[in-house]
């Protein structure tokens, strides 16, 4: 027997019954996409609207320590937005004017690196979308600095973020970091434990 | 192996017949229209928060079967990026040192045995290794080429290990582990990197990678490596082990989303691996070994292509489909073989009910290898092509809202080599508090016998005998008649934090084997001997199924936190492997067998920042004695300082068994390489991304 790959034996063009495979997969996932309920753009922003306002609200369900003073009023609360996703477009425009605790809220968007430099003097609170990409220093250096995160994942990592915030069964959840928030000196409202998964 | 095959035509009926099984049975999980929310308020700011989060977020969602790993009933240790880059690791078989409970032993530059509790050895046959769902087991040889399988560590998302059986999900050879290694979705890798470094024993190390977007839901990247690792030395001498070897790999992934509820996954990479392959091979003429004989170049191709499709019909059902492809190349002196793995998966999940999570799938694997003979060992047929079909059923109910959960699940396979399987498992899980959790469960799994343990006639080793003409040569024939080796596990377990930074994670396992593989003396008979082309007295060693065995055993991992930049990792494992001859007289495989995996394993890993710019790593490895002895304890270190030269640049060091010159970790199997002692390293790598 010669000896051939079978790779080969199955290439597609030589074998119409092996391009069934393939072509069946395809059709397969067709018929899916068309049976299921019809999507469009304005469910993604949906999605996205919810998120940005949950993120927004964990801000007022916490109490920063008093030497967390990075910005120059105290009447104001800088709330930092990294990347440039449609995520933190939405976060973005719902908090900017706002008011927690009394104080104004000031959005400042972390679009670039350079921008990133403002962190550790600037932000009061970090906004991280999951969709940053992975070659910015942005997300690393807020992690040194010590500053609160608020992070939108995948999936839970308690990986530095002081709040997680997820979609998990078709709504939005709120993982809280207990153990960092106490490194941060941040006071977290019982309330606001109540409704969240709690890594104590 | 061509058109008149009748494997394609069976792809077809067994694919159409998945499918339609698939899909009539997910259309009766399409959402609930009552699930779905009104119009959101104008100002969502001004809303509670508790409110929010019971919007949907959208019709469909992501339904994949996730889990904490709180909520999973067996014993889990997950890898992360980070634990991964902070490792100083510069390839994937090294990382598994970080996995309590993982028994990874390093038997040359290039070759390793890993395995978890107990069997462990070159080929060991009941781990199951995947990188994105693909297996990378070789059904040939019942094992992972390690050395094949080179990656972008960086790119690795996270790496899941669960050790004991999995066989009621993954299937076949899942019989003491698991091994999932998980790479970053490509929009997590948008950018250029580029790595250089060099050292030592890591001679010199490329690496580099470009992710990009295609629009707004799309991405990609790309990326090439190369690496050339130098030799060690054989052990008692100063001679060279000339293990070296260069390896190469490439290629790209590619994902998106083209839709709310559709996510699509192309990935394909190539790799190409050289060394010196010197076996000890027998001789009929004394000193009847000769390792020169069969002494010579070696390469290994491999490719592995991944297509999946997920779709999600509603938020309680998710549909996955892949198709995965897996070629490898092996070419040495003494043997030359390939072979190619088709596998198609079709996985769905509901929830019919609120107390019911469901996963059913359905799943085909076609296998040919062709073996090219060599004077040593002989494969009859060369050309071989099996087919594997399999489903599964697995519900999770919820008896107690989510304090007690019970998970019952089996998969079915039939294989063309040992018939049908049953792989039932019982899982349950009981969250006595929210930092508090318990399991146990009772499994079973099977290992199907290697292509070669049915269809090769290996001599192993050659001798004079007294009075006789013709020199003795014991060999080792495969047999058709061969069943899967079988396990049933017993296993209880807990996790839980006991204070704000502390946790500990603690296993315990009780597992029966049945028909392990063995070999059973048969009568001598003259016949040609191929490694002479003369007369010999053939001594046959016939695979067989004639050993029992029992371990138990535990592990017990536990976290410290003592501030924010410092973290502690002590792990012990303990294992002890009890083999029962039956009426087996095969008191070498029994010995080689219990003695083959350390009894304990002690490990102490420190991650420590020394500022915002500095790292500073270390792991402490203690390995128990193996082969009654022949292999004595070591207890070795690495460590790594990093520096953050820029936002774009760092630099680390990382220093590889500190402790000792050099020390010998394992042996090869029968051909294996000779015994090698793994030396000292250091090296240096610097990081630019832009």
């Amino acid at each position: 027997m010669s000896r051939r790959s079978v790779l080969t034996a199955i290439d597609l063009d030589r074998s119409p019954y092996n391009g069934l495979l393939i072509i069946l997969m395809i059709a397969i996932n067709l018929i899916f996409a068309h049976t299921g309920v019809a999507q469009d753009l304005s469910a993604r922003a949906r999605s996205d609207k919810i998120m940005a306002a949950v993120i927004f609200q964990i801000t007022k369900f916490i109490t920063l320590p008093p030497s967390q003073s990075r910005t120059s009023s105290s009447n104001e609360l800088t709330f930092c937005v990294m990347g440039e996703t449609k995520l933190s477009a939405d976060v973005t425009k719902l908090a900017s004017n706002k008011e927690v605790g009394g104080r104004r809220v000031k959005v400042l968007s972390l679009e670039s690196d350079k921008l990133c430099s403002k962190l550790s003097n600037s932000c009061n609170i970090v906004f991280v979308d999951q969709t940053l990409p992975e070659n910015s220093s942005c997300l690393e250096r807020s992690l040194k600095i010590r500053v609160p995160l608020i992070c939108r994942v995948d999936r839970v990592a308690w990986n530095g973020c002081m709040a997680e915030v997820f979609a998990e069964k078709n709504r939005a959840r709120i993982a809280i970091d207990l153990k960092r928030t106490k490194q941060l000196g941040i006071e977290v409202s019982s309330d606001l434990l109540g409704l969240a998964i709690v890594n104590r | 192996m061509t058109l008149n095959n009748p494997a394609p035509t069976r792809i077809c009926s067994i694919l159409c017949a998945a499918l339609c099984c698939v899909l009539i049975c997910s259309s009766s999980a399409i959402g609930d229209p009552d699930l779905r929310n009104s119009e959101l308020p104008g100002d969502l700011s001004t809303v509670d928060l508790k409110s929010l989060l019971n919007f949907d977020l959208v019709v469909t969602s992501p339904a994949k079967k996730e889990q904490r790993i709180s909520d999973s009933a067996s014993a889990i240790y997950v890898l992360t990026s980070e634990d991964i880059r902070r490792s100083g690791a510069t390839h994937i078989a090294e990382v598994l040192r970080l996995v309590p409970g993982v028994d990874v032993a390093r038997i040359s530059s290039n070759k390793w045995a890993i395995s978890i509790r107990g069997f462990n050895q070159l080929f060991a046959n009941k781990l199951l290794v995947l990188i994105d769902g693909v297996s990378l087991f070789s059904p040939t040889t019942n094992g992972v080429y390690w050395e094949s399988n080179e990656l972008d560590l960086d790119d690795i998302d996270q790496i899941e290990v669960i050790r004991g059986p999995g066989a009621a999900l993954w299937g076949s050879n899942a019989v003491n582990g698991i091994i999932n290694i998980i790479t970053k979705n490509s929009k997590k890798t948008l950018g250029a990197k580029v790595s250089v470094g060099g050292g030592t024993h890591e001679r010199a190390l490329f690496k580099a990678r470009y992710g990009g977007a295609i629009g707004e839901d799309s991405f990609y990247r790309v990326y090439g490596l190369g690496s050339k690792r130098e030799e060690n030395r054989l052990l008692d001498s100063s001679e060279n082990a000339d293990d070296e070897w260069e390896s190469y790999a490439g290629g790209f992934r590619f994902d998106s989303e083209p839709s709310l509820s559709d996510r699509l996954n192309l990935s394909f990479d190539r790799g190409y691996q050289s060394d010196i392959f010197a076996p000890n091979t027998p001789s009929t003429e004394p000193p009847f070994i000769d390792p020169a004989r069969f002494r010579g170049d070696s390469s290994y191709h491999n490719t592995r292509a991944l297509a999946k499709w997920t779709h999600n019909i509603s938020e309680l059902s998710s549909v996955d489909t892949s198709l995965s492809y897996l070629q490898k190349k092996r070419a040495t002196r003494l043997a030359t073989f390939e072979y190619d793995i088709w596998d198609f998966e079709a996985q769905n999940r509901i929830q019919p009910w609120s107390k019911h999570d469901i996963v059913y799938g359905l799943s085909y694997r076609y296998f040919a290898n062709e073996t090219m003979d060599s004077a040593a060992q002989e494969v009859t047929p060369s050309y071989r092509q099996t087919n594997l079909f399999s489903g599964f059923l697995q519900d999770e109910v919820s008896i107690i809202s989510d304090e007690l959960k019970l998970t019952l699940g089996a998969k079915f396979e039939h294989n063309d080599q040992t018939g049908l399987e049953a792989l039932p498992n019982g899982r349950i899980l009981w969250n006595a508090s929210q930092n508090l959790t318990f399991w146990g469960a009772i499994s079973k799994a099977v290992a199907p016998p290697a292509i070669f343990f049915e269809d090769s006639r290996i001599p192993l080793a050659a001798f004079p005998i007294e009075g006789s003409p013709f020199p003795g040569i014991a060999t080792a024939i495969g047999s058709r008649d061969l069943e899967s080796e079988s396990l049933i596990a017993y296993e209880i377990g807990g996790r839980g934090n006991i204070t704000d930074n502390f946790s500990i994670d603690l296993a315990l396992f009780y597992n029966h084997y049945d028909n392990v593989f063995s070999s059973k003396q048969g009568e001598p008979f003259v016949d040609l001997s191929r490694l002479s082309d003369a007369p010999a007295l053939i001594v046959p060693l016939y695979i067989a199924n004639e050993l029992g065995a029992d371990s138990y055993g535990g592990e017990i991992t536990s976290e410290f936190i003592p501030s924010d930049n410092w973290r502690l990792i002590l792990a012990y494992g303990f294992m002890k492997l009890d083999v029962d001859l039956n009426q087996s007289g095969d008191i070498s495989t029994s010995d080689a067998i219990e003695t083959g995996s350390p009894q304990h394993q002690l490990s102490l890993r420190s991650l420590y920042s020394l500022s915002e710019s500095i790292e500073f790593d270390g792991d402490l490895r203690f390995v128990d004695s193996l082969s009654n002895g022949e292999i004595p304890s070591y207890l070795e270190l690495n460590l790594r300082v990093n520096f953050e030269l820029s936002d774009q640049l760092d630099l680390s060091i990382i220093g590889q068994n500190l402790l000792e010159d050099s020390h010998l970790e394992a042996v090869g199997d029968v051909f294996g390489p000779p015994k090698t002692e793994i030396e000292r390293g250091v090296y240096a790598e610097m990081r630019y991304i832009f």
